[in-house]
């Protein structure tokens, strides 16, 4: 018996959740639902108990400024959807192979970009819905049914994040084409996931005068009649999640409505889109000025080097992705800057995001390599070539941290010493990690990089986690040293350990 | 004795349980152009990646021209090129920019490989997209301008995995004159190929593999002879023979 009609969008949303399902793990995700879960029914216990009684929500105190904070919440929960559902939007229009199967098929075009839009949908709300649904639960058994309203608005959330993020991209695609449209629509997820962060960050760059103006401003415009009081129209998100009718509405039909006018009027740019990063074209490369005569550089440590740099700075996806991780680097370079002892502090930090990044990077020059057989015919020795492509992935990090360095060296220049020899440490135990456990990868999928090679994943951490105790040791916190050594030691030896059958069967080759 | 531009001795592989070449020995002399035939799965590209270096046999020994590809990797490595049947490429490179890079990993001299590379490119009419990336680049387009990187460092053993998968009859023609030349200078070519009338037209000498194994080797009249097939065309004597192991 058929539940629904072949060629219908219901049954093409079920063949996509099914290969959605499938590509998440499929039946082993069920080990991960059952530890979830257990998890999952924790967090309901808490919820419950924070809405027992009156205690909490029935204090006019608490929600005068309960509603303006979790309104704020919510609206950062957006951004961090709308950057979710663009680089989503970008996968689904650029990188779907079986977009040539289903457009050439008698489906209607609107119904697979509909479906592609629910996908994208349903893929954002899946966070919020486990945080914020174990409130919806609690506050039925807790005499607060409004609160199964968290259900409509957060579907309405991610419908309205998901035709955001389709209709920046189109809107992209319309003005740029197909080719420039990817680059920019990942550098706008990048941003406007760190939006948030950044502006919060932002206070601290201003002098301490302007800092305390703008503080009593917002708590001036919490008050009632202000531009976050609690009745604001801002906060009806909010209102709605409590079970409001009015605001329930509004939220709902600007949710769905927005998600039915992208689907109906961009459908057709879809298609056109589609067929455009499909057919190809040619992008010439930045040499292309002029018919001048060819000149080989010389050496073959220079030639990788390049050859890597030019991959890395060349591919905007790679862009987009390191570039979250370089957003967060900002504001922490510009505090230490500032002279006083605090930039101490910065240090664990500053460790901890260069070892990523480098260890990013390290995995696209080592794990990544697009023509391995190219490399593994050369007559050079394939654990030369990885060191030279570490080195690929960790001088531009180096580069980063030196203008800072340099301006420590003439303020504290043990300080500067400590950043230089942690992050550096950081950085080489990242490597390590690739260079001893070798596992090809796919540099067009970066974020599948966590799916596949966990175990590098997590000891790679490890190893950052331990060059960053250690530059906590180093500021007179010696007692630690032990516990830091032993991380350090832990992240690279175990990757060398389990990567003994990877390097004898000559992985990446 | 002439030192044999590749020489196969027993070589084992297997994956899991399955033997992907079972006790293979071949000899091959400088300036042959030798055909590798077999079916889907007879363990053709798995010897060619063995003989690359690109992968490590279980048992026996791969000589190119009397250098051990085990333990003297490096020399012969530099004087063999590999093309696998689906040339990976960098997307993000431009021809010129492939063709350096790979100049370089040979530590070819800079200023030959420069002019090396022009004149491949010319000859593969790849010149007019010398600046584009190739991402962008036909699967035809790919195969050509990996050939040129194959070429570059003036190799002595050319060993090509089904080199004219995606070429147009233009330069599907093109490639099989230049081997023919490459040949004709002294250079020895192995390669496989499904399509056999290029096996037959081009090859001096033919190996039949199956199972792992070379169940045939020999001239065309040799491999007529031994499938008792006369004046037979070489896919009569090719299915004859595997059909017969």
């Amino acid at each position: 018996m058929k539940f629904v009609a072949t060629g219908s969008w219901p049954w093409l949303l079920r063949h996509e959740l099914r290969l959605a399902w499938r590509n998440i793990g499929g039946k082993r995700v069920w080990l991960v639902l059952i530890g979830g879960g257990f998890i999952w029914a924790c967090v309901h216990f808490v919820a419950w108990g924070l809405l027992r009684g009156e205690r909490v929500l029935g204090n006019t105190d608490f929600q005068q400024w309960l509603i303006p904070a979790a309104g704020a919440a919510l609206w950062l929960l957006m951004s961090i959807m709308v950057s979710q559902t663009t680089a989503h939007s970008v996968a689904a229009v650029f990188d779907r192979g079986d977009l040539d199967l289903l457009l050439a098929s008698p489906l209607s075009s609107r119904s697979v970009f509909a479906v592609r839009g629910l996908a994208i949908a349903l893929a954002a709300c899946l966070l919020p819905f486990l945080l914020l649904l174990p409130f919806a639960h609690a506050g039925l058994v807790s005499g607060k049914p409004g609160l199964l309203s968290i259900y409509p608005v957060m579907v309405s959330f991610a419908l309205l994040a998901a035709a955001i993020g389709l209709w920046l991209t189109m809107t992209l695609v319309r003005l740029f084409g197909a080719r420039k449209a990817k680059t920019i629509s990942q550098v706008l997820a990048a941003l406007i996931g760190a939006a948030f962060f950044l502006l919060s960050q932002s206070a601290n760059f201003l002098p301490r005068e302007q800092q305390a103006s703008i503080s009593a401003w917002l708590k001036h415009e919490t008050q009632n009649g202000g531009w976050f009081a609690p009745d604001s129209v801002l906060w009806w998100p909010v209102h709605a999640m409590f079970g409001d009718w009015l605001p329930l509405v509004v939220v709902t039909v600007v949710g769905v409505g927005c998600f039915w006018l992208v689907i109906n009027f961009t459908h057709r740019r879809f298609v056109s889109g589609t067929q455009e990063t499909l057919v190809g074209g040619t992008t010439r490369s930045p040499a292309s000025a002029a018919s001048k005569p060819v000149k080989f550089r010389r050496g073959m440590v220079m030639n990788l080097l390049l050859k890597e740099w030019k991959l890395l700075a060349r591919d905007p996806q790679i862009i987009s992705q390191t570039l979250l991780q370089l957003l967060y680097l900002i504001p922490m370079l510009f505090l230490g800057f500032k002279s006083d002892r605090s930039a101490w502090l910065l240090v664990p930090g500053f460790v901890m995001i260069t070892s990523m990044l480098a260890g990013n990077l390290a995995w696209l020059t080592i794990a990544a390599e697009d023509a391995p057989d190219l490399i593994g015919t050369a007559p050079v020795t394939m654990n030369f070539v990885r060191w030279i492509k570490a080195a690929a992935a960790a001088l531009p990090v180096l580069a980063l941290l030196l203008p800072l360095t340099l301006y420590w060296l003439t303020v504290d220049a043990y300080a500067a010493f400590v950043l230089i020899f942690c992050a550096g440490g950081g950085m080489i135990s990242a490597a390590l990690c690739q260079i001893w456990n070798p596992r090809r990868g796919d540099r067009r999928n970066m974020k599948k990089r966590y799916q596949e090679s966990r175990v590098v994943s997590i000891l790679e951490g490890l190893g950052s986690m331990g060059w960053a105790a250690i530059a906590v040791c180093m500021n007179n916190h010696w007692i630690w040293l032990p516990l830091a050594m032993a991380l350090v030691l832990l992240g690279p030896g175990a990757a060398w350990f389990v990567g003994r059958d990877a390097r004898k069967a000559g992985a990446l080759t | 004795m002439e030192t044999p531009a590749l020489a196969i001795n027993g070589l084992v592989k297997h994956f899991g349980g399955k033997y992907a070449v079972n006790s293979l020995t071949l000899s091959i002399p400088p300036g042959q152009f030798h055909a590798l035939l077999g079916p889907n799965g007879a363990g053709k590209t798995t010897t060619l990646r063995i003989v690359a270096g690109l992968l490590k046999a279980d048992v026996g020994t791969v000589g190119i021209f009397g250098h051990d590809t085990v333990t003297e990797a490096d020399v012969a490595k530099r004087i063999t090129a590999f093309l696998p049947d689906d040339p990976m490429l960098y997307g993000k490179l431009n021809p010129l920019e492939y063709l350096e890079f790979v100049a370089g990993l040979w530590s070819i001299d800079a200023t030959r490989a420069a002019a090396q590379a022009e004149d491949l490119l010319k000859w593969l009419e790849l010149w007019e997209n010398r600046y584009e990336y190739t991402e962008g680049f036909s699967r035809g387009m790919r195969q050509k301008l990996a050939l040129a990187g194959a070429l570059i460092h003036t190799p002595k053993l050319l060993i090509l995995d089904e080199p004219l998968t995606g070429l147009d009859a233009h330069a599907a023609k093109a490639v099989k004159d230049m081997l023919v030349d490459f040949v004709a200078k002294g250079n020895t070519v192995v390669l496989t190929t499904h399509i056999l009338e290029i096996a037959e037209r081009l090859a001096e000498r033919i190996s039949i593999i199956q199972k792992g194994k070379i169940v045939a080797d020999g001239t065309l009249e040799e491999l007529r002879a031994q499938s008792g097939s006369a004046g037979a065309s070489l896919e009569d004597v090719f299915l004859n023979l595997t059909e017969a192991a």
